[in-house]
């Protein structure tokens, strides 16, 4: 066969077999330059795809900003006593996962979630050992590129406590319209009898006051009027009146007297009581309408040319426009807790990144503080984290709703700290996961109450969430029903997803099929990991979760 | 961390088996050959590691599907590899005054 001047099989074959694999790396090489050289990157890995503009589409015709009492805790005006009786069922039937010894751990774990101060707007890190400047620090004068200070802030983020960070330009959209005075996530118990906002407390005391029991009501206001000054009671009220009269007659009284009682006399009472003397203000927390205390102290977010500094007015909360950068941060939860059933263990895992979310961010606006730029750290509140984390790089929007990240899927919490410190943007990515969430659909399937969206992405909204916004929509009420439902929470949807993985070779290589491009792969990875068990109906059980050896991974 | 060294020492002892089998069998195998064979080779060192990944998980189902699914197109490899590389076949009457399979 061989020929002097031409080519024999064999040598084609070989050529064949070059030519293919050179093919092969030229399409794998494909992925690398699609779009441009980055400056700065949140995630790495040969199969994620940068963009240079956000791979989600937002009609502004249909796009409606919506105010934090809107969302799923501002809509469930039962919401607290359900839980308690939830929780107190639970209790006694004490089944492991759900017992006095799992709520113990899952309060522990939420110990800074409810902290009001650590999301505060100014500055708390005061260190007398050190004082610093008040001067403003410019990098180029100290030798630093906005690139080494960008890569410094990520850094620190990591080392405080955040698993991936990215940055991005704020896009003001993504704001609240409205936020209350409860930061984070939901108000704090503790700071209750803190509150001395008389009009606050006069559209809300008589709701609370009217769906506490009798006898409980006339025991908390017996409390309450221990120290109260008996000239700032209103007219005819005095602690032995209160005393004698029946439960059920305050009861019905109460409430109609707060209604109508002069702003200035609700105030000088507040005022006059003596903290000490204050009843368990959890026991109001209990009876509480979170939507009801939302909306009381909600205040309108303004962007503004006219302030340097974050101002919190009586109505208004007022942001400089000159914080035009958004440094979102994910914190992984812990895998052994979410793929347990639903549990105070599993809701412990959510609790700690929440805590997580609270100390780290609070880290850094103080670092970024102490060089005397603007830093406003925030949890949930103030602004819709996944669309923010989502221009920062740092993954995609899943049909549950969630930021899907390639390092743990859906497995984090997110944080923020909105800045005016000049620092450089990340590239937004995707990885395959909008085309394989088309195809999967597990935690729609499997969501205990059917919140998630079987269908096709819309444009459309439920009432908790915001329409102009294609994506598959969360009856986020459903969820937070079936909270309350169970005393505690469910992570379900972040426990079946494919892409809720452990790290390893194994799943690497399965994130890079998903990420390749893979089209009609994704049927057969999906019908793959059901072969292997992965994401079933029922997690794993509370009993076997102290035995677990999983962790939090911090990449730093 | 010696599970995986074992694995790859196992993998090695194959690989030098292999050589010394077709010295002592003088069977002369074309680079491609020795080509398929390694990758054989190397396929079987990810079927293992497979099967060990999950385990180490703790999710054996994973461990027995993939397990089986992968190390199913191993063997059917490996096996023709040996049917058709590494043994020679038999001089039988059936076959006597035929061109020998082994491939030169």
């Amino acid at each position: 066969m061989s020929t002097k001047h031409g080519i024999n099989r064999r040598d084609f074959f070989k050529i064949g077999g070059i030519t293919a694999g050179a093919l092969g790396v030229a399409s794998v090489t494909d992925l690398v330059t699609d779009g441009k050289l980055l400056t700065t990157k949140s995630a790495e890995g040969f199969y994620i795809r940068y963009h240079d503009t956000p791979p989600y589409d937002v009609d502004d015709s249909l796009y409606t900003q919506t105010a934090m009492y809107n969302t799923s805790f501002g809509r469930a005006p039962e919401a607290m006593r359900i839980r308690k009786e939830n929780t107190d069922k639970n209790l006694a039937e004490n089944n492991r996962g759900d017992d006095r010894l799992a709520y113990a751990y899952n309060t522990g774990a939420a110990t800074f979630m409810f902290d009001q101060n650590i999301y505060s707007w100014e500055g708390r890190s005061r260190n007398a050992m050190q004082q610093l400047p008040d001067t403003r620090w410019f990098p180029e004068e100290n030798g630093y590129t906005t690139e080494e200070v960008s890569q410094i802030i990520k850094r620190s983020a990591k080392l405080y406590g955040a698993s991936t960070v990215g940055i991005a330009a704020l896009d003001e959209r993504w704001f609240y319209t409205h936020e209350g005075d409860s930061k984070g996530m939901m108000p704090d118990p503790d700071s209750m009898g803190e509150v001395t906002d008389s009009a606050m407390m006069q559209q809300m005391l008589p709701q609370i006051l009217g769906s506490m029991e009798p006898e409980t009501l006339k025991e908390m206001l017996m409390g309450m009027m221990k120290n109260v000054d008996p000239t700032a009671l209103p007219a005819n009220v005095n602690p032995e009146m209160l005393e004698n009269m029946p439960a059920e007659m305050i009861q019905t009284m109460v409430p109609k007297m707060m209604e109508n009682m002069d702003p200035a006399i609700m105030a000088g009472m507040m005022e006059n009581m003596d903290p000490s003397s204050m009843p368990d203000m959890s026991m109001m927390m209990e009876q509480m309408d979170m939507g009801l205390m939302m909306r009381a102290t909600a205040k309108e977010i303004r962007f503004s040319d006219e302030v340097d500094t974050p101002v919190i007015q009586d109505e208004v909360k007022l942001i400089p426009r000159s914080m035009n950068r958004v440094v979102v941060m994910t914190f992984e939860m812990d895998e052994g807790g979410i793929n347990t059933n639903i549990s105070q263990l599993n809701q412990g895992a959510t609790a700690n990144g929440y805590s997580r979310m609270a100390f780290t961010s609070a880290c850094l606006a103080n670092f970024i503080r102490n060089l005397r730029y603007n830093a406003i750290p925030m949890g949930n509140d103030h602004a819709l984290s996944q669309p923010m984390a989502v221009d920062a790089g740092l993954g995609e929007i899943g049909r549950n709703s969630m930021l899907i990240t390639p390092q743990y899927g859906p497995r984090v919490r997110l944080a923020k700290v909105l800045t005016d410190l000049p620092l450089l943007t990340d590239r937004p990515i995707s990885f395959g996961v909008t085309e394989f969430c088309e195809v999967c659909g597990k935690c729609a399937e499997l969501c205990p109450v059917g919140a998630i969206t079987e269908g096709a992405r819309t444009y459309e909204a439920h009432a908790s969430g915001v329409p102009g916004y294609y994506h598959w929509p969360l009856e986020g009420d459903k969820c937070f029903e079936l909270w309350n439902d169970v005393g505690g929470s469910c992570s379900n949807c972040i426990r079946v997803c494919p892409f809720n993985k452990p790290e390893g070779w194994l799943h690497e290589a399965t994130r890079i099929l998903i990420g390749v491009k893979s089209g009609p792969l994704d049927q057969l990875l999906l019908r793959l990991d059901d072969a292997s068990g992965f994401g079933v109906e029922e997690g794993d059980n509370p009993r076997d979760f102290w035995n677990k050896d999983t962790y939090i991974h911090i990449k730093a | 961390m010696l599970i995986h060294l074992l694995i790859g020492a196992l993998a090695m002892w194959v690989v030098l088996f292999l050589v010394d089998y077709a010295k002592r069998e003088a069977l002369n195998l074309t680079w491609w050959q020795w080509l398929l064979t390694i990758l054989n080779v190397l396929y079987m060192v990810f079927v293992v590691e497979v099967i060990y990944g999950f385990l180490a998980e703790g999710v054996p189902q994973a461990a027995l599907v993939m397990g089986l699914l992968t190390a199913f197109f191993g063997v059917i490899w490996a096996v023709l590899l040996g049917r058709f590389v590494f043994v020679k076949p038999k001089e039988t009457s059936k076959n006597m005054g035929k061109p020998s399979t082994v491939a030169k």
